[in-house]
């Protein structure tokens, strides 16, 4: 612990604008908290105790913050990144699950499943600004890189929801069956989402709001029905997307620009959760169903460690 | 605005598939039950409670207010048209009536001689029936129907489901206790089968009844129905349920009871949490008040696949949506983990099956392990080469 903040410490003089801990943040799904890792020797740093049922975390736009939503108590907990302690929370979210903040920090974006809707907060007054009718079971949730819009997929009904921020007018996508999660090419005129009972990714066409391509996966010896895709990143060169297959217990690898398959490799028991460090050379999958985290050497695309964490990990956050 | 061109059918041919009709922007989706169907019957539980179980129609109703949520993409608006028929004898006309004015699919909650006779009737005729209720196995075998989609598991699958766990736990010996009725027959007739299909033994079968007589003491004594045999666990066939309530913890052996108490074979229940079950569970016990059952389940399914069928298809009429339906594309998510289907030589809806106490859900078959050529799914009733349908 004393370390990481001299590595803190060492990181903000060099780069003052941004001061990472090197540490990666794993939600326990069934654990109830957050297990802490070394981003260099991948050593449990520290276990931190949240609300029950934490899954989604997204960093505050200063990486100062991380907010972590804990689905079984209806509410996101706000963990202090430095100081690795819950400081505050916002209550009487209905089982939040996944959620977006808006570039600035001000505003978080987050799907109800049980109410079919995308509920705005502001994070200042910590109250509900409005909440929007989408489809069933509401889960993946991305802003645009203007914030202009929010996508909101809707697992129960196979929709996308595009909703324009100013307006709240919303459009409906209809997609392969059970859409999960969001990944957007980085010049933003692509917007991937898993369709996890359809074993694929949909590839839709932003500008003209339609599915355009699909990027199915089966890897070597499985069914179709063995794969669900959940998570997916797209890197910042936007030529390679990483998407983890849940049940088929492997991570696919895609050539961005031809949304072909090019390799698929093997993690631990049901990934989930899937984020890239700072520089894209490693990757970190969550596998919900064997407690622990795969690291992956993003260039060879092999498993360089498996480090056990806590019941049920569901995602990966990291500061550097 | 397009409800008379719908109604306006073609007439094709004599027999078979005789009838096309070009799809409406308005779907009328029917329903129908039976008035007094006597599975519906209140009857007293214990402490003067009454154990009434209740009727699936609030799960076809939420089906239909959750697919009008995707008009916009899906180009449709549905409606449930609800009407009892007063008596088994009156169910084809009901539906007849209601065709004629255009009503194409209709979800039917029968039990199986209603809906054997009903889906006869209808043979040829321009309807689609989901059934969601009757789970004999001659619906999916010589008494099938193309008009009929089974949604609700047959029989069989609910056996096979059990036979797996059993084998899966190694507790292959079995004592089966059989009730007086015919669906008591019915279920022990089809643990026999998935006994035999999977190799468990069947230590002895024993017929009981609920009786105080002292003359029929090797039928209604528990110790006597339980002892003087070998064998790992108790199933039990009593669709009444008097007797099987009071079994658990009553048998000679410290043996665990399955079937009809115990561990439970059924298609849905509240204990399932995973794959997005609870937030299915949950829209259905806030608009009810009670928890979704197996019928309750299947009747939203039938209205959620009809759904998924007319958007994914962009078929231009109902005998091309009904084509869609029983076809290979169809990918239903009924939020029990694989996607499914329905299966092309009986149209049974090949699906898990939860095995449950009212606690928890124990396990859900297929079983790791018990695999299939092509699904593993087929594991759980009759497979392709068995199939006693003939469509």
């Amino acid at each position: 612990m004393r370390k990481a903040t001299i590595i803190a410490g060492l990181v903000a003089l060099a780069t003052p604008a941004f001061a990472g801990t090197n540490h990666i943040f794993v939600s326990n799904e069934k654990g109830n908290g957050l297990t802490v890792l070394d981003a260099a020797d991948y050593t449990t740093v520290r276990q931190i105790k949240t609300g029950a049922r934490p899954r989604g975390m997204v960093f505050s736009p200063d990486h100062k913050l991380l907010y972590v939503a804990c689905g079984g108590v209806n509410r996101i907990d706000i963990v202090d990144v430095a100081a690795m302690k819950v400081v505050g929370r916002i209550g009487h979210i209905d089982d939040p699950e996944t959620f977006d903040l808006d570039k600035k920090g001000e505003r978080l974006f987050i799907s109800n499943e049980d109410a079919g809707e995308l509920s705005i907060y502001d994070l200042a007054t910590k109250k509900l600004l409005k909440s929007i009718k989408v489809g069933l079971e509401p889960e993946g949730v991305l802003l645009n890189a203007d914030d202009s819009k929010v996508y909101v997929a809707s697992e129960g009904s196979n929709l996308v929801s595009v909703i324009d921020t100013a307006t709240d007018k919303r459009t409906d996508i209809g997609t392969d069956t059970r859409p999960r999660r969001f990944a957007m090419t980085p010049d933003g005129k692509e917007l991937w989402v898993s369709t996890e009972l359809a074993g694929r990714v949909d590839v839709i066409d932003v500008a003209t709001n339609k599915v355009v391509s699909h990027v199915d996966f089966l890897p070597p010896g499985m069914r179709k029905e063995d794969v669900s895709p959940v998570a997916l990143v797209i890197d910042k060169a936007g030529t390679t997307a990483f998407v983890t297959l849940g049940r088929a217990n492997h991570v696919g690898v895609v050539d961005v620009k031809s949304h072909k398959v090019t390799d698929y490799i093997l993690v631990g028991s049901r990934p989930w959760g899937i984020a890239f460090d700072k520089d894209q050379k490693r990757l970190f999958v969550a596998n919900g169903a064997s407690d622990d985290v795969s690291i992956i050497d993003a260039a060879s695309h092999k498993v360089r460690k498996s480090v056990p964490v806590g019941h049920y990990p569901y995602g990966v956050a990291i500061d550097e | 605005m397009n409800r008379a061109l719908a109604a306006t059918f073609i007439y094709l041919g004599a027999s078979g598939v005789a009838y096309t009709a070009p799809l409406s922007h308005d779907i009328t989706v029917g329903y129908v039950q039976v008035a007094d169907d006597p599975r519906y019957d209140d009857q007293q539980g214990p402490a003067e409670t009454v154990i009434s179980p209740p009727r699936p129609l609030p799960g076809a109703e939420m089906a239909v207010d959750e697919v009008n949520i995707d008009a916009t993409v899906s180009g449709r608006t549905y409606t449930l048209d609800h009407q009892d028929a007063d008596g088994d004898d009156t169910l084809a006309a009901t539906i007849d009536s209601m065709a004629t004015k255009g009503v194409h699919w209709f979800v039917i909650d029968a039990d199986d001689d209603a809906m054997e006779k009903l889906a006869k009737a209808e043979r040829g005729k321009d309807v689609m029936l989901f059934n969601i209720s009757a789970r004999g196995d001659a619906l999916r075998g010589p008494s099938c129907q193309p008009e009929l989609l089974d949604v609700i598991p047959s029989r069989a699958m609910l056996a096979d489901a059990l036979a797996q766990f059993l084998l899966a736990r190694k507790w292959p010996r079995v004592l089966v206790l059989r009730g007086p009725l015919p669906q008591d027959k019915a279920d022990a007739e089809a643990f026999d089968h998935a006994a035999e299909r999977f190799g468990l033994t069947i230590a002895a079968t024993r017929d009981f009844i609920v009786s105080n007589d002292p003359r029929h003491r090797d039928q209604d004594n528990v110790a006597l129905l339980t002892g003087d045999a070998s064998y790992d666990i108790v199933y039990i066939a009593d669709n009444d349920g008097t007797f099987a309530r009071t079994l658990p913890y009553a048998t000679i052996y410290p043996r665990p009871v399955i079937g009809a108490i115990g561990l439970v074979p059924t298609a849905w229940s509240w204990t399932w949490e995973r794959y997005g079950a609870p937030q299915v569970s949950h829209r259905f016990k806030k608009r009810t008040g009670h928890d979704m059952d197996a019928t309750a389940w299947a009747a939203w399914l039938a209205v959620r696949a009809l759904d998924d069928a007319l958007r994914e298809s962009k078929a231009a009429s109902t005998q091309d949506v009904d084509t869609y339906l029983v076809g290979p594309k169809m990918n239903i998510d009924g939020a029990k983990g694989p996607p499914l289907s329905f299966r092309a030589w009986d149209h049974q809806l090949r699906q898990p099956i939860l095995l449950t106490t009212p606690d928890a859900t124990i396990a859900d078959a297929p079983m790791p392990g018990f695999l299939h050529q092509t699904n593993v799914l087929d594991t759980l009733g009759y497979d392709k080469p068995e199939t006693k349908c003939k469509f």
